[in-house]
Formats: structure tokens, sequence, C-alpha cells
């Protein structure tokens, strides 16, 4: 076999930002992420961008369609330092910015790469609204599917999106349903009950 | 491949036979001289420590890239490396990494990001596989191809684009082993060890203890490397299963699987696990075992298209027949897949 010279050549993507009417548009805001222990950087600009990478991956890692790619690239993770700390103002976030999908606030730990999160999800006019607090965003030793935690909450919050609009089942909704199952379906004894109620909602969606 | 056959030692026919098969299944996993693998470039990182990182999880890939065959004995079942590149891909994103991987002419890339810590780092990985393309092989082994009613049904791998779970390491660690010029490489023959500064292509062929057996330049050396956290991760295992699976070692596939199943949590990874386990089983022609892993699979998350397409091969290698059980497989496959892909059009029509 003739030897293969690996050759060191990396390409950048030139992607063009899809058209995407206002109403259609959602977002996820990313608010303060005060340092603890007195430290008083805030932390919302680095989630905000590891968000953004990793959910601007997602739709690869799902089974691919068209319409799901131009779905989940309707989406940004936005950075906002007033997009609230107490629930109250969070949820009256979504009054005043009919685009919020979801949004997290908290504190960031740097010493252990763990950000405490208060999330809201969903639009309280249209039956679907659901609140966390305390939810890990990053990774620890001892709990690393904080991250997939936070990434089933998007899902599932492009799930309930997705059926309001009346999207098709098989070209967007399913994909996004697969992975969001699996996800529910891993151990984490501290959300045990808010992956029940999301486990038991997903069932309730498939056809 | 009869005259392997036949040289095989009374142990190796023993540990064949030992595994419910002899000559027959041996035709699934064959020598091979064909060459697969990942490029690792450097991570995205603020610092160094992306190298670093790189470095370290091209080196822990590396110590599971044995050509041997784990039953048998017998070497040489396909090549495989994993390629270092000390430079970041300028776009972090998957459709780039299966570019610069088949630039490369391998089959993958580990990517993702490094956040340092005070006291360690904390990275997110993944593996992106890229599409076939042609290649100097004599065959995909990658691609699970089976004759059915006049057509052929190719499956590819459970998932083209996985993101590991996020994990930690300790500084120590990433600085001791991920820095390539600090690695000794100690030669097998005389024991001499020795650092080399420059990351040239460098071939694993085995692994002993917590050494890896790497030839590069024609000789042959050990590299230590530490059971660390690294070692034991998930980005490693899976990728570790990946390329056994592709260069044909399906028994090494098994071992893998096994072993990642015992340790690893994720539900997502353990299906896709399972389902390597199962195909490379049926690919050997042990179909009870390969029912056992897709049941498995089936009871994690029995409407995920991937679980279904690799349960309806399994059921058409071994019953070569659309069976009932075959065509409610493939109902639910066409409920609930898109139906662009290649395997549920071909399923389609044979539903038809």
């Amino acid at each position: 076999m003739k030897a293969l010279f690996p050759v060191l050549f990396i390409c950048v993507a030139a992607l063009g930002a899809p058209v995407v009417a206002d109403e259609d548009r959602r977002n996820v805001y990313v608010g303060r992420h005060l340092g603890s222990g007195g430290q008083n950087n805030d932390h919302g600009p680095f989630i905000a961008s590891f968000l953004q990478i990793r959910f601007n991956s997602l739709p690869n890692e799902l089974e691919k369609t068209a319409a799901l790619k131009s779905y989940m690239n309707a989406r940004k993770v936005l950075y906002e330092e007033d997009a609230g700390q107490t629930p109250a103002e969070m949820i009256g976030k979504f009054d005043i910015d009919k685009t919020t999908l979801m949004i997290l606030s908290g504190v960031f730990f740097r010493v252990q790469s763990q950000a405490y999160s208060n999330v809201h999800l969903g639009i309280p006019s249209r039956d679907f609204r659901l609140d966390f607090t305390d939810t890990n965003i990053q990774v620890r030793a001892d709990f690393p599917a904080g991250a997939q935690f936070i990434e089933l909450l998007f899902l599932y919050a492009m799930i309930k999106e997705a059926v309001r609009q009346g999207l098709s089942w098989k070209e967007v909704i399913s994909p996004m349903h697969t992975r969001a199952k699996e996800l529910a379906t891993n151990d984490i004894p501290s959300k045990a009950n808010q992956l029940r109620t999301i486990r038991e909602d997903l069932e309730r969606l498939t056809p | 491949m009869r005259r392997a056959c036949l040289a095989k030692s009374l142990g190796a026919v023993a540990a064949l036979l030992a595994h419910g098969s002899l000559c027959g299944p041996v035709a699934a996993q064959e020598r091979n001289r064909d060459q697969v693998g990942v490029v690792v470039p450097a991570f995205e990182a603020e610092s160094e420590i992306g190298l670093h990182v790189a470095h370290a999880i091209k080196s822990g890939v590396q110590t599971q890239l044995s050509s041997q065959d784990p039953v048998t004995g017998v070497k040489g079942i396909g090549h495989a490396i994993s390629y270092y590149v000390p430079a970041a891909m300028a776009s972090t994103s998957h459709e780039s990494a299966a570019r610069l991987a088949r630039l490369n002419g391998l089959q993958g890339t580990v990517w993702g990001y490094a956040v340092p810590l005070r006291d360690g780092v904390a990275i997110q990985a993944h593996l992106t596989l890229s599409e076939p393309f042609e290649d100097f092989r004599s065959k995909k082994r990658e691609i699970w191809s089976h004759e059915f009613a006049g057509m052929t049904l190719d499956l590819g791998p459970p998932r083209m684009a996985i993101a590991f779970l996020p994990s930690t390491f300790s500084l120590d660690f990433v600085e001791r082993f991920g820095n390539r010029s600090e690695i000794e490489y100690c030669r097998i023959d005389s024991g001499e060890c020795r650092t080399f500064s420059t990351p040239e292509i460098e071939r694993a062929f085995g692994i002993e203890d917590d050494r890896a057996l790497v030839r590069r330049g024609h000789i042959d050396y050990y590299v230590n490397f530490p059971n660390t956290a690294l070692l034991k991760s998930d980005i490693i295992d899976y990728t570790g299963i990946f390329l056994s699976y592709a260069r044909g070692n399906l028994r090494q596939t098994i071992q893998l699987s096994d072993r990642y199943l015992e340790v690893h949590r994720d539900v997502s990874s353990r299906i896709d696990v399972l389902l390597y386990r199962a195909a490379a089983h049926a690919r050997l022609s042990q179909f009870k075992e390969a029912w056992e892993s897709v049941d498995a699979a089936l009871r994690l998350n029995g409407t995920a298209p991937r679980v279904l397409r690799y349960a309806i091969m399994v059921e058409l290698s071994s019953a070569n027949a659309l069976t009932d059980r075959a065509r409610s497989l493939s109902e639910t496959l066409l409920n609930m897949s898109p139906g662009t892909d290649a395997f549920d059009v071909a399923i389609g029509k044979l539903v038809q």
C-alpha cells in the first residue's frame, strides 16, 4: 500500500449567515456570572462563547436535514448583562423580548470550572415555561454531565418551540428528540425530578 | 486467507473455538495493510495548553492502536495512526474537522477546546468522521455491507460527529505528557532512551501495560504512558473502538467495547458502542451476541434511527430474509427518519 503522508492543511469554512425572519428568531441569553469569593469579574461573555460553540456543533451531531439546520441556525447565544438575575427579572425578559428562548444567569467558580446558573426557558404566554435553579453549566471532575444537562434544556426548548410552530416531525423534531431522549436518560441524581418531567414530556410528544 | 487460517497455532484455534467459530468468521477479520487514523489538531485555547492537550490525546489514542487480534494473537490487522497537528483549526466546527481528516487522508479528527483552570484544564472534545472518500485502502472496513434481495446495503458508523463528555485533567499530567519534546522514547532492542523535538510520523503497533510500542524512522520504541484519567476517558476509548472497527480488527472492537460499557455511563455513547459491538459480532457471524447488543441499544432508545438501522442489518444478516421483525423495524425506521440517509432509502424500497 502506498504510504500516506499527512498534509497539514486547514481550511476556514466561509459560512454565510442564513436569512431568518424576525418572528422565527430565538435567542439564548446569558446574563451576568460574577466570580465567587470576592471576584467581581463577569464570566457571562465566556459562558456565552462556550455555549455558542457547543450549540453550533449540535446540528451536525444529529440526523442531518436541511430543515433542521436552518431551524437551528436561527438561534443565537448572546451575552446580555441585564438579562436578569432574579427569577422575576428573568421571566420579565420573556415579555419584553419575544425572541427569548432561554436565559441563564448566576455565579462562576473558576477553580473548578463550574458555573451555577438559574435557567429559565420557554415562552410564558404559550403554555411552556420551566424554571431550573442551580444548574451546572460547565464541568466538574465529579459531575461531567453538567454541560450535557444544559444541552438537554436547550434541545428541549427547541423541540417545544418547533412543536408550537407546527414544524415537521421527521425533518426537524425527530433528530432533536432522539438526542434529547438519550440525554434525559442519563442518570443525574441531583436533577432526577427535572429529568423525569422532561422524559415524560418527550414520551408524550412521540407520535 | 485459507493459508492464514491453517497457519494458526493450536492455542489460537482453541481460542476461536471458544468464541464459537473457526475459519468462517476469520474471513471477516483478515490481515491487511490498509491504514486508518485520526488527526488531532491543537485544541482551541487561550494559551499553549491547547497544544499539550492535543498531544496528550494523540498519545493516548496511540496506546489503543494494537494491530493484534486479541483472541488469536495474529498480528497485522491493518495499520492505524493518530497524527498530531501543532496548530488549532481556524474554525472550530465539525465541517472543518471533517475536511481536515479528509485532507490528511484519514478517517476522523479529534478536536475541541481547552480552558485552563488554576489547578488543571477543562476540555470539551469531539470526534468528527469524514464522509467516505477515495483513498488508498483496498476496503473501507468501517462500512458494513450486506447483499440482500439484489441490493447492496451499506451501513456506516453509528454517528459521524460526537461530542464527548467534558472532562478535567491535572495540569501536571498535561504538561508532562502533552509536551512532545519531553516524552522519552526507549529503544526496544537496546533500552537506550531519547527525546524527539519534532512531531514526525510514528506508528503505534501494540501496547504492553502502560507502554505503547511505537515505530518511528524504522526503529521500534517503548513510550511510557501513565494510566491516568485521560487514558481512561471516553475520548480515548471511543476513538479506539472506531479505529479498531475501521481497520477490521473486529475482536478488538468487541474487547474495547466490553471495557467501555463497564466504565462509561453516557447513554448516547453507550448506544453507539453497543452498535459497534453488535456489528462486530454480526460480521463475525456471532448473531446471538449481536442481538444481545442490539437489544440493549433498543432498550436505551428504541426509536433512534441509528439503532433501528443496526437492528435491521443484524436481522437481515442473520436470517437472510425479510422477516416480520425486519419489516417491523423497517417501518419504525421509516416513521422516525427524515429519509435522506442512503440506507433508509434502500430499506424503503425493500419493504415497499
